[in-house]
């Protein structure tokens, strides 16, 4: 089947408010490994303001926020989380960085303050002593594939998923709530991470993830050998050398 | 002789002694002085800054500290004022103490009228347990070293505790960032500004700031001049750039020289109407550098025709536009640190006509912030019209590297190597006759001693 005919469309979640840690470079990755394959891909954002419109999504993205803009975030509950959780639960994919990671559960208590998150999934976030902050590598296993992310968490929140599948176990670093192991949630189709900002760059098996299942669950029965493959080397060069320093406890 | 008084003296030697050792060491430290003056007398800054005898002025934000508390200190000097400054930027506790105590007689006397100290953001509510200042300047917020302070908004509530030690302090601050000139609110404040919209060639930022910091809603913008700072009104509250005390007009920029007016809008004393002022430090950045430095000369005191006569003398700051001059090319070497300075780097590159190549290092010491997802934010997509090849080195190079590749450069226009002396000889192999080395806080340094080395060789 020839590629030209297969298009996605990428919906980014309040681009201006959840902007904090270089998100842009999650959308230059998947429109890029799109594009090398012949795929077209579209961006479209949801801003303040507007309806949101799940019908046209094929890959959601909600990005890294401060508190306060969290806080600002939560005044859009009634109207993007009934859509966004219908979303979800029909195996819509959905990748959802630090603040969107926590803005997918319940609520968010950050020092003493209530915020009222989508509830799309059921966990919780509570802030603790201390930031989270550091480099972080994790193993994980999506679409039956094992797979070791690398990345940089920086999060005053700790998250319990309770019985929810985390994405992956931690080798270094803290993870949901820096006791646990765990690292991230994932819910159907649905990938929460707190790796923030640009994780996709380093982490191409996440990105051909996400564009294999949304081009699997728009073309039913297509690509079932998977995507062509790319050039990672230099992928690969930028995770080893993150998971290398940080295995070898080395301080540079 | 009190217990105190010895305890002092006993700091002076100490952190003279390292000096000394530093100096025939050749070990570059700025801090390392000032550590042992406070182990030896944990009272060492108040001691000190007791003895100042007219103003201690504090200069932090997160772009242009370094550049303009040294304006301030030079205009001080010229005049014939003596002065403490920590010129080299060291903005920690042990770099003020460092500062402090270069400047003390061995019996732990101070002569100084003056003290201008810049300050990092996570460091100023320590310092003003020590002592506080009689005129702080705040230049501005931008997202900077996240992994350090986490957010802006942390950096924010650092500064606003800072402030709250400080009530009786005269405030200058930015006028066109919505982020630090709401710190006037309720404080007795002075403001500098940009009277017009620049229109230069820019290129597409993400800007911090965006929604009111009083009440929440987003900002509207007549114009940006850069990040997020402009002609900004809250639809909400209300709220606006406000009334300047100073301001920059005709600002005109070709070729690495920058020439603009200050005018006194708001009346302030002993300050002309109107002044010239000419530079050869160019960039919009340095605009804001000046006015406020200007605005704080005129507020504490030092005459503004001195910080004028400063700035028209004024050399870059190592890695701030330094030129060299290696076998009939041309390098500037430019530190770019976050996301705002890196574009204001872009900016400079874009406004420069000439054929060119870059260099771009990139590290993630602890002085750099582990996080280098800032690169994401910078706008390397327009750079790449500009049709320049990279070569690119760094402990995140490949990091590096890839923030290229998806902007779409070809592989054929990019170039890693491991270190930056093989770097610099690649890059300089192009038949360029202008170069650019955009690099970080660690890097800064040992790509200032190469080019320096180049350059002193003369020759390829």
């Amino acid at each position: 089947m020839d590629a030209a005919q297969f298009s996605l469309t990428i919906y980014h979640l309040f681009p201006d408010l959840l902007n904090l840690y270089g998100d842009k470079g999650n959308i230059a990755v998947l429109t890029k490994r799109c594009a090398w394959r012949g795929i077209d891909a579209q961006v479209q954002a949801l801003t303040e303001g507007q309806e949101p419109d799940f019908g046209g999504a094929d890959i959601v993205l909600l990005g890294g926020g401060s508190n306060r803009e969290q806080l600002l975030l939560s005044r859009y509950r009634s109207v993007v989380a009934p859509p966004l959780k219908e979303y979800v639960e029909n195996g819509g994919v959905l990748l959802a960085v630090c603040a969107g990671f926590q803005m997918l559960g319940t609520s968010y208590e950050a020092d003493g303050e209530q915020i009222d998150c989508f509830g799309i999934l059921d966990y919780q976030t509570v802030s603790g002593e201390g930031r989270l902050i550091g480099n972080i590598a994790i193993e994980a296993e999506l679409g039956g594939k094992r797979m070791v992310l690398a990345g940089f968490e920086n999060h005053g929140g700790r998250t319990k998923i309770g019985d929810l599948r985390p994405l992956g176990r931690v080798i270094c670093g803290f993870g949901n709530d820096g006791e646990s192991g765990y690292e991230g949630v994932v819910y159907k189709n649905t990938v929460a991470t707190y790796l923030h900002g640009p994780l996709l760059p380093k982490n191409p098996e996440l990105a051909d993830f996400l564009i294999h299942t949304a081009l699997q669950r728009k073309y039913p029965g297509t690509f079932a050998e998977g995507l062509s493959c790319l050039d990672d080397s230099a992928e690969q060069a930028a995770k080893n050398f993150i998971i290398e320093r940080e295995l070898k406890g080395d301080n540079k | 002789m009190d217990l105190e008084r010895i305890k002092l003296m006993l700091a002076v030697w100490a952190s003279r002694l390292v000096m000394l050792l530093c100096r025939i060491a050749r070990f570059r430290g700025s801090a390392l002085p000032g550590k042992y003056a406070l182990r030896l007398c944990p009272a060492f800054l108040a001691a000190a800054a007791a003895q100042v005898r007219k103003k201690i002025i504090v200069v932090c934000g997160t772009n242009g500290k370094t550049t303009t508390n040294n304006l301030i200190a030079s205009a001080a000097e010229l005049e014939g004022f003596a002065v403490v400054c920590n010129r080299a930027g060291a903005n920690m506790l042990n770099g003020i103490a460092a500062a402090f105590a270069q400047k003390m007689d061995f019996l732990g006397r101070l002569d100084c009228d003056y003290a201008c100290i810049e300050a990092d953001e996570a460091t100023l509510p320590l310092l003003f347990d020590h002592f506080t200042a009689d005129v702080i300047c705040a230049t501005n917020l931008f997202r900077d070293q996240l992994d350090r302070y986490g957010e802006i908004d942390i950096a924010s509530a650092l500064l606003k505790k800072a402030f709250d030690k400080a009530p009786d302090a005269v405030y200058v601050l930015n006028a066109d960032d919505p982020v630090t000139s709401v710190f006037g609110n309720d404080r007795q404040a002075y403001y500098y500004g940009i009277m017009q919209n620049t229109a230069l060639v820019c290129c597409d930022e993400v800007r911090d700031g965006g929604s009111c910091q009083l009440c929440g809603q987003p900002l509207c913008y007549d114009y940006y001049n850069y990040g997020q700072l402009g002609r900004y009104r809250c639809a909400g509250c209300g709220c606006q750039n406000p009334l300047i005390s100073v301001g920059a007009d005709a600002i005109y920029i070709k070729d690495g020289e920058l020439d603009f007016d200050i005018v006194n809008t708001g009346g302030l004393a002993g300050v002309p109407p109107e002044a010239h002022i000419h530079s050869g430090v160019a960039g919009l950045y340095n605009v804001y550098n000046m006015l406020a430095a200007y605005c704080v000369c005129a507020v504490a005191g030092v005459c503004p025709a001195a910080a004028a006569e400063a700035m028209a003398v004024q050399q870059p700051e190592p890695g701030r536009m330094s030129r060299f001059e290696i076998g009939g090319k041309c390098v500037y070497l430019v530190l770019s640190k976050n996301p705002t300075g890196f574009n204001q780097s872009v900016t400079s590159v874009l406004n420069d006509c000439r054929p060119k190549d870059l260099l771009l290092v990139l590290n993630d010491n602890a002085q750099d912030g582990e996080d280098i997802s800032w690169i994401w934010d910078v706008d390397f997509e327009s750079l790449m019209d500009s049709g320049a090849h990279c070569t690119i080195t760094g402990q995140r190079r490949y990091d590096m590297y890839l923030r290229l590749k998806y902007a779409g450069y070809e592989q054929d226009r990019l170039w890693v190597k491991d270190d930056i002396t093989s770097a610099l000889a690649k890059m300089l192999e192009s038949d360029k006759n202008v170069y650019y080395a955009l690099v970080n806080y660690t890097a800064m340094y040992p790509a200032y001693v190469a080019l320096t080395k180049l350059a002193q060789k003369g020759v390829l």
